[in-house]
């Protein structure tokens, strides 16, 4: 008896023989039956601001409890987590918390929301999964930072109890996803477009490299992309490089690309820019219609926040997010 | 003319083939990233290389063999230059990327194999030329004195001062005139056209190469490495040995760093800040200081970043009063300073992944740092930052420092993650975020990025608690002759840039070592008993071992100490040669050999012993140097006079060259960075006592 | 006061409890992941 699998998680689609891991280290087929290695085991638990995660158009100020486990569908170069992510299950050091022990946890530090964040949360769906439904019946949020990697069957079906998602747009070149990232671009593409059809509220990062993808013009053609098919209200953060992993040695990205890029976003038309990580007027949340300053955030607290039942405070335009 | 015949070329050789070396060796250093390990990987295959050449150039009867060698060693050596610098381009790498440890190896050996085989060939070939038999000992001494002269050259003339290309091209000439020399054929002359080709088309492209479609906007060499600096918009990196050491202006991460560490003191007054970027001084000038110490020890960085100062404010900064600007190495002002003088004393350096940066992360340092801080002053340090886990190989690198700062200071205290910072101090020091905070807001300064709420992040106390929690696991001190963290910022280096090969080296014990030399070893000491030819092989085999695994231990433990081995290593190594050739002529004719033989065992045995009195100061290296070189070159000659049959002497300069090459290669990748350079010399000191019996077996045999 | 056959039968059990206490967490089923098909 033939006792191969396939992985239909994620559109790497490993093909397992028995006793072998997936690329993301987090699955083993075992007598041709495919195990989650990684189930209830978290090897990063935090409780953060949800504005590092960052959302800004999510329940502003209020604290997030942030899980990961080892493991990522992707290899990104320049990941700043590569020590969960590119790790095994068992050369990290693991916590015993089942999912029902999340939600508890979380509901015991106080959090409005619990995100699967640090690593590539497709890598732990089963526990995100049941975890996310435990979450939703005690009115605690479900949120995730992904990159986005994932098959439409399971992400639909995930969409269900998901509130929010942040997706890393880690470029807008199949070539740089290929060659940066040992993946492509082209399913995290729709990966987005899924979620807004799914009515996940969405918020997109991108992180800006020097020499690798600050290019103004596919910033350009990314950003009407996003305008075309998500709309003019998805928020994006752009983020500033710092050398990590395998880039250690590359220049952090300079503050003059960060704020050109948010000015080559805002003029295709999309109407929250963020920069993110730095101290700056791009932290802020501007009403788009008459421009005054609603959320106030200094790094990744907020300081003021003009929004009141969804509205502008000042011209009452209603604020696209979600904010009780 | 004919007298002068008789020695020029000969030294020409030595000069060349040592600058070569040195070159060389830099090259890939910078290549490497400044890992120092390579200079070991290096030395073992020029030496084999070599070591082929001349087996290989023995054989060879070509009339103007002699003139030809000149002629292609002048032809290769541009070409190998552009080799190493092609290495990361053909890798593919990203510049910043650092080299696999497999491809690290393979690299090497790929690139030195011409130029080192056809410098090998030239030795047996000069001696044909000489055409008398007993030229061999005078051409050896004569190359040995070139080398020399080499080695003093670069250091005090070419290093700082000639770029590669010019030295490759100088080099180049100098071979061709000397091949016109020998042959008197003056048409030679015309090949200058192809160094000079290479020299004018090569020369940008060898430059921009390593950097793989990032143009540097200058590249200057300095005594301590290759300074790059890259260019991105506005904003500069400045990058030394391929290694980058900060970037300017980049004004979140420099009030980051001052304000975080200032706020720790009630009143900072006196500050003492060690490397990184000029750009943070404006930022401590914001305080009610009475001075800033600004301490680098390249006066290349020092003049170029001043003049890469783009803001006013740093310019300003610079020509404040209050700030000083001191071009020394820091360890050496610190240790001289001895008393009490700073409040602050802010570490700014990168990771210590490499044994010349490690050297401010040990406890002897933080000892030392610790006597100059004032009652309540305070020592901060920048670790490794992550975000959300911190996996077990960068536990044990940043725990390791942070638990040498715990064995030299009473208080250390944490971070969150995301800041990696560090902070010791013989006071207790408040580092709840609300007072930190506090204390920043009363001081009411002026700051673009930094605000009062970083406090809350940086010392929120689930974070805290949690990295403080992860590095107390480690137990593990830091030391200048034990470089533990310098060792685990490799293995998280490999974990980094992956390499099955590093990962299975790490896992060696010291137990495996030890089974695996006495498996070698019985074997070694049944074949050789009271067989005299046998223990001279063994004898020969374990001096050239020895001597190289010696030569390593105290470049590192230079590097270590000193921390500037790129510039003295041409010096190093020329005084070992000299060392070499004094010793082979000293015993050039002894009459019982086997006893002085026996004599210079015990004599490396001794020296190994006491080694770390030499390491008390620089000059003393250069002494021990000398006299290890004595007794290699004096071993080497007398274990030929006792064998007593001069056919044998190619035989055992092939031993003493395998011997060589494992002792170069076993120590650097094994033995020095996972048992430190006191087990190496311990392992040394074995190897030879067993050397050592093994001729008084025969004493008592002979006699 | 605990006579010595009282300590060793607390020891015995309480050895064995945590032993199978050990084996239990020990024996805890991998999930099984969703998503995935059987090739042949």
């Amino acid at each position: 008896m033939a006792k191969t699998v396939q992985c239909e998680l994620c559109p790497n689609a490993c093909v397992l023989e028995n006793g072998q891991h997936s690329r993301c280290r987090a699955r083993m087929n075992k007598d041709g039956v495919l195990y989650s290695l990684v189930y209830g085991k978290p090897c990063a638990v935090h409780v953060d601001p949800i504005e590092k995660k960052p959302f800004f158009h999510f329940l502003p100020g209020t604290t997030a409890f942030s899980i990961a486990t080892a493991g990522c569908v992707l290899s990104c170069k320049f990941c700043q987590n590569w020590q969960i992510s590119q790790a095994r299950p068992e050369d990290t050091d693991n916590y015993d918390l089942p999912p029902d022990n999340v939600v508890r946890q979380a509901i015991f530090y106080d959090c409005r929301s619990i995100t699967y964040t640090y690593t590539e949360p497709t890598v732990f769906y089963e526990y995100m999964y049941d975890t996310a439904i435990i979450a939703k019946k005690y009115k605690i949020k479900n949120t995730m930072h992904s990159c986005g990697y994932i098959k439409e069957k399971p992400l639909r079906k995930l969409s269900k109890y998901m509130d929010a998602a942040d997706i890393d747009l880690k470029a807008f070149t199949e070539d740089f996803y290929n060659r940066i990232c040992s993946g492509s671009l082209k399913p995290v593409l729709n990966s987005l477009v899924v979620l807004k059809e799914e009515g996940v509220w969405l918020e997109i990062t991108n992180l800006v490299i020097p020499t690798l993808n600050d290019d103004m013009k596919t910033v350009k053609e990314m950003c009407k992309w996003i305008l075309k098919n998500l709309g003019p209200d998805v928020p994006i953060h752009f983020s500033r490089f710092f050398p990590h992993y395998k880039l250690t040695n590359l220049p952090p990205t300079p503050l003059e690309t960060l704020t050109e890029t948010r000015k080559t976003a805002m003029d295709a038309g999309l109407k929250f820019v963020y920069i993110g990580n730095i101290r700056h007027e791009g932290e802020n949340t501007f009403c788009p219609k008459c421009k005054k300053m609603l959320i106030e955030r200094i790094g990744y607290f907020v300081k003021q926040n003009n929004i009141s039942n969804g509205k502008c405070r000042f011209c009452s335009t209603s604020i696209p997010g979600v904010w009780s | 003319m004919g007298h002068l015949n008789t020695f020029i070329p000969f030294i020409v050789m030595g000069i060349t083939s040592m600058i070569l070396q040195i070159t060389v060796l830099r090259l890939l250093l910078s290549t490497f990233s400044g890992n120092e390990l390579d200079i070991g990987i290096t030395l073992s295959f020029w030496l084999i290389y070599v070591g082929l050449g001349s087996y290989v150039g023995g054989r060879i009867r070509l009339r103007h063999a002699f003139t030809l060698s000149f002629i292609v060693v002048s032809l290769l050596a541009q070409p190998t230059v552009l080799m190493i610098k092609a290495i990361r381009p053909a890798l593919s790498l990203y510049p910043g990327e650092a080299v696999s440890f497999t491809y690290t190896i393979l690299s090497t050996a790929i690139s030195l194999s011409p130029l080192c085989f056809v410098i090998g060939l030239q030795f047996p070939l000069a001696v044909s030329y000489a055409g008398t038999r007993d030229a061999a000992g005078r051409i050896y001494s004569l190359e040995a004195l070139g080398a020399f002269i080499g080695g003093v050259l670069f250091t005090f003339v070419i290093s700082g001062r000639l770029g590669v290309m010019e030295l490759c091209f100088s080099l180049a000439l100098i071979n061709i005139f000397m091949a016109v020399y020998i042959s008197r054929k003056k048409i030679i002359t015309l090949l200058i056209i192809i160094p000079l080709f290479f020299y004018i088309s090569l020369c940008k492209i060898s430059t921009s190469l390593p950097w793989h479609g990032i143009e540097p906007s200058q590249t200057v060499e300095s005594r301590y490495g290759e300074i790059t600096v890259i260019q991105v918009r506005e904003q500069s990196s400045i990058y030394v040995n391929g290694q980058l050491f900060f970037t300017y202006p980049d004004i979140p991460s420099e009030e980051l760093k001052a304000h975080l560490s200032m706020a720790f003191h009630p009143s900072p007054s006196k500050i003492l800040v060690i490397g990184g970027s000029p750009g943070s001084l404006k930022e401590f000038l914001k305080y009610p200081v009475d001075g800033i110490d600004f301490i680098e020890l390249n006066l290349k960085i020092v003049e170029l970043s001043s003049r890469l100062l783009s803001q006013q404010e740093d310019r300003d900064a610079l020509k404040d009063r209050k700030v000083r600007i001191i071009v020394e190495d820091a360890r050496r002002f610190i240790k001289r300073l001895k008393k009490p003088t700073y409040d602050l004393l802010i570490l700014n350096l990168p990771q210590p992944s490499t044994a010349s940066i490690n050297r401010f992360y040990t406890s002897d340092f933080f000892r030392e740092a610790r006597g100059i801080l004032k009652d309540n002053g305070i020592l901060t340090i920048t670790i490794s930052s992550s975000t959300g886990y911190i996996g077990r190989r960068m536990q044990t690198a940043s725990g390791s420092i942070y638990n040498s700062l715990k064995s030299v200071f009473k208080y250390v205290g944490v971070t969150a993650q995301e800041y990696g910072g560090l902070f010791a101090s013989d006071t207790p020091m408040n580092t709840d975020p609300e007072t930190l905070e506090d204390r920043f807001v009363q001081r009411a300064l002026k700051t673009r990025y930094f605000n009062q709420y970083i406090f809350r992040d940086a010392f929120s106390p689930l974070d805290v608690d949690y990295v403080r929690k992860r590095l107390s696991d480690i137990k593990i001190i830091n030391t200048d002759l034990q470089p533990s963290a310098y060792l685990y910022n490799l293995m998280l280096w490999a974990e980094v840039h992956g390499g099955k090969a590093l990962h299975c080296l790490l896992g060696i014990r010291g137990w495996h070592i030890i089974s695996l030399s006495g498996v070698i070893i019985i074997p070694v000491l049944f074949l050789t008993f009271r067989r005299k030819r046998r223990v001279i092989y063994l004898s020969i085999f374990t001096t050239g071992f020895s001597s190289m695994a010696f030569m390593l231990a105290i470049i590192l433990a230079y590097q270590a100490l000193y921390g500037y081995v790129y510039e003295m290593i041409g010096m190093l190594s020329a005084i070992f040669m000299i060392g070499l050739w004094a010793g082979a002529s000293l015993c050039r004719n002894i009459k019982n050999a086997l006893r002085l033989l026996f004599y210079l065992e015990l004599m490396t045995i001794t020296l190994a012993f006491t080694s770390t009195i030499f390491f008390k100061s620089e000059f003393l290296f250069y002494v021990f140097n000398l006299l290890f070189g004595t007794i290699a070159g004096g071993q080497f000659s007398t274990a030929n006079l006792s064998m007593g049959e001069p056919e044998m002497a190619g035989r055992l300069y092939g031993l003493d060259l395998i011997g060589s090459f494992l002792g170069a290669f076993i120590p650097s990748i094994i033995l020095i960075p996972l048992f430190g350079i006191s087990h190496t010399l311990l392992f040394i000191v074995g190897i030879k006592t067993i050397s050592a019996v093994m001729i008084v077996s025969l004493r008592a045999k002979v006699i | 006061m605990m006579t010595r056959r009282e300590f060793f039968r607390f020891f015995i059990i309480g050895g064995i409890l945590s032993l199978l206490g050990k084996k239990v967490n020990a024996g805890q089923k991998p999930k099984e992941a969703m998503f995935w098909r059987r090739i042949d």
